[in-house]
């Protein structure tokens, strides 16, 4: 699932590239100059990136993809993997596969979609109970605490000290 | 000026003006804590609230509010691992890992010490610079912003944490992303699709509080028990040897306190490109790099002194021209005005009490905040033993209404949510968020001052100033050092 998700954000990433430089096209010289560098650069530094991660023969030729930041780096190039990349693979590891952290952002979507329609007194109650219960697993009394005190404070920020209104 | 020193000195003592400090200091570090609340906020609330006030217990007030929020955001920073404000960004780099090492304590006493002192010094400096501000001031011109930015985006090289490849890319991610909106130049509507929403571009604070607030919530949500995952032991001790911490560190307070100062002075780079730089030339002149983003108290004190410099440095401009560098300063100015005070070049003639008030009221808030934070150390670190699936739910429902309240746009939501995935992806695949953001913040400046100066003067006129070429030099050296220092450890490794 991790490579899978992986390729699938290198591929986002090369299409927004790719979209940023073709699109700039449309535009005059000086306001295409800056997007134009910035996305055919970007996407050649993916398509690089792409390479380097679907196939190990290409791995062996661009070790360089591997080289740390200066002022981190300690040995000779390419010879130790990232520290994000570690702390990356084994946080994804520990902490829950893609597919918890999608449904934890459904959730988000239900929260905009609330806030848009609802109003923030119902979606944010909504977010913390139904992440609480569903996501986390907790006692039932213990989210309607933690939602109830939530609304409070978001309606003395809002409605009492700013005076914002949804 | 000892006279006018003192005569300000009586007026900012007498009461109520430091009820009215307090006051504002207090809500200055309530707004400070809380994703997507800072200092615009939170001076646009007092100005109604200050209309029956002096001028001088208005200045307490607002310069109570300013002067709480740097150190306020780095609370949110170091504890969940989310900054009230952009300028607390970098501090959460190290902050954070402190936390988890069960050393929230250390990380609050060294953010409070640095963020006291560093204000101690802007203010000098400030004081010291009014009477002769006007030629600093003018000293920069776009060549300069458009080398600073360059130095800014440079060190990108330096500071990747993981593969610079990747560090290059999250930066091109970061310059695409800016590059949304209308031409700096030519006023063309770019990436806008006909959505009014993104004619001016992704705003920086909703696309922050989803790479990094709600992006590390999530994280923090997924986790299993507590964000400290060593119990924190005595925490006052810990507070203190985070105090000590600073003093032992004085030469990299000094020098993060004039880096913040400076960028300070120059008008509308901001607190976050302070707190970015400071900390980058922490980690560049520092001999363990890699122990940073691991919890290096030299860390959390670096940006923390650069943030809380850079407010005296950002009333310079404010206040001898009138002009303002941040929307924070933009709403101090509209404030001022409204009590009477009209900043610009016959400020220190006209009304010079007012302004040695603001800057006294700004260290004696700095010094209050300082104060709470180390006092409050002890109670606020017990948010990292509440169980991670409630820490998580709540950062997140505050950060969304956060992103929210910046500019009260429901675009700018969706925004965050958006970049809260981005950021998750980011994180977990090795692009470097930092990279994303330091290029976001500085795209755009870079973009318009190189087009200013190529209009102006052609290219020749980034070579032909001399802070410009100082800048350059900088950058060179910031590049250049690591690479030769590294090549004299394997050396020195080989002939061993």
């Amino acid at each position: 699932m991790n490579e899978k998700a992986r390729v699938v954000f290198d591929i986002s990433l090369l299409v927004f590239f790719g979209l940023l430089a073709v699109i700039a096209l449309e535009y005059n010289a000086k306001a295409r100059a800056m997007p134009f560098i910035f996305g055919s650069g970007g996407f050649i530094l993916v398509l690089m990136q792409t390479a380097y991660d679907l196939s190990p023969r290409v791995r062996n030729r661009l070790r360089f993809l591997e080289e740390k930041g200066a002022s981190w780096a300690q040995g000779p190039a390419g010879t130790e993997e990232s520290m994000e990349d570690q702390a990356g693979e084994q946080e994804g590891e520990e902490q829950g596969s893609w597919a918890r952290i999608l449904r934890i952002f459904t959730w988000l979507v239900a929260f905009l979609i609330a806030l848009n329609y609802l109003g923030y007194l119902i979606a944010v109650p909504f977010l913390v109970f139904g992440m609480l219960v569903v996501e986390g697993r907790r006692k039932l009394v213990s989210a309607a605490v933690a939602s109830v005190v939530m609304l409070l404070f978001m309606y003395a920020l809002f409605e009492l000290v700013l005076g914002s209104t949804f | 000026m000892w006279g006018v020193g003192l005569t300000a000195f009586a007026e900012f003592i007498t009461w109520p003006t430091p009820l009215y400090l307090v006051l504002g200091t207090t809500i200055g570090m309530l707004f400070g804590i809380l994703p997507g609340l800072g200092g615009p906020q939170v001076l646009a609330l007092l100005i109604p609230v200050s209309q029956s006030m002096s001028s001088t217990q208005a200045v307490a007030l607002f310069a109570g509010a300013m002067g709480a929020i740097a150190f306020s955001g780095s609370i949110s920073a170091i504890l969940i691992n989310t900054p009230g404000t952009t300028q607390s960004a970098a501090t959460m780099f190290d902050g954070y890992q402190l936390t988890r090492q069960g050393k929230a304590g250390m990380a609050l006493g060294a953010a409070a010490t640095s963020s006291f002192l560093g204000a101690l010094f802007g203010a000098i400096v400030l004081t010291l610079i009014l009477p002769v501000g006007r030629s600093v001031v003018l000293a920069f011109s776009y060549p300069e912003y458009f080398m600073l930015a360059v130095m800014g985006l440079a060190v990108i090289a330096v500071v990747s944490q993981g593969s610079v490849w990747k560090g290059v890319t999250a930066a091109f991610f970061g310059l695409g992303i800016a590059a949304i909106g209308y031409d700096p130049v030519t006023g063309a509507a770019r990436y806008s699709f006909e959505i009014a929403y993104l004619w001016s571009g992704i705003r920086l604070v909703p696309a922050l509080i989803g790479m990094f607030a709600i992006a590390e919530a999530v994280e923090v949500f997924l986790e299993k028990g507590t964000i400290a995952k060593e119990p924190t032991k005595d925490p006052l001790r810990g507070v203190l040897s985070g105090v000590k911490a600073v003093f032992q560190n004085f030469g990299l307070f000094i020098r993060s306190s004039l880096i913040g100062t400076f960028i300070g002075i120059i008008p509308g780079v901001g607190g976050a490109v302070a707190n970015f730089i400071a900390y980058i030339q922490c980690v560049a002149t520092s001999k363990d790099r890699e122990s940073f983003g691991k919890g290096n108290i030299r860390g959390v004190i670096a940006p923390e002194a650069a943030n809380d410099a850079k407010d005296g440095g950002a009333l310079v401009p404010t206040l001898i021209f009138g002009i303002p560098g941040s929307l924070e300063m933009a709403v101090l100015l509209g404030a001022l005005i409204v009590h009477g005070i009209q900043p610009g070049p016959r400020l220190m003639l006209d009304n010079p009490g007012i302004a040695l008030v603001l800057i006294y009221a700004l260290v004696i808030s700095n010094l209050i905040t300082s104060i709470m934070g180390i006092v409050a150390a002890k109670y606020l670190i017990r948010v990292t033993t509440v169980p991670t699936e409630y820490v998580g739910a709540l950062v997140i429902s505050v950060a969304l209404m956060g992103a929210y309240a910046t500019h009260g746009q429901f675009n700018d939501v969706i925004v965050a949510v958006i970049f809260g995935l981005i950021g998750i992806a980011m994180k977990r695949f090795g692009f470097s968020r930092v990279a994303f953001l330091i290029a976001l913040m500085l795209g755009g400046l870079a973009e318009r001052t190189f087009w200013q100066t190529m209009m102006s003067s052609g290219g020749a006129g980034f070579f032909t100033r001399p802070i410009s070429i100082f800048l350059l030099v900088i950058t060179v050296v910031i590049l250049i050092l690591p690479y030769v220092q590294r090549l004299r450890m394997e050396r020195q490794a080989t002939g061993e």
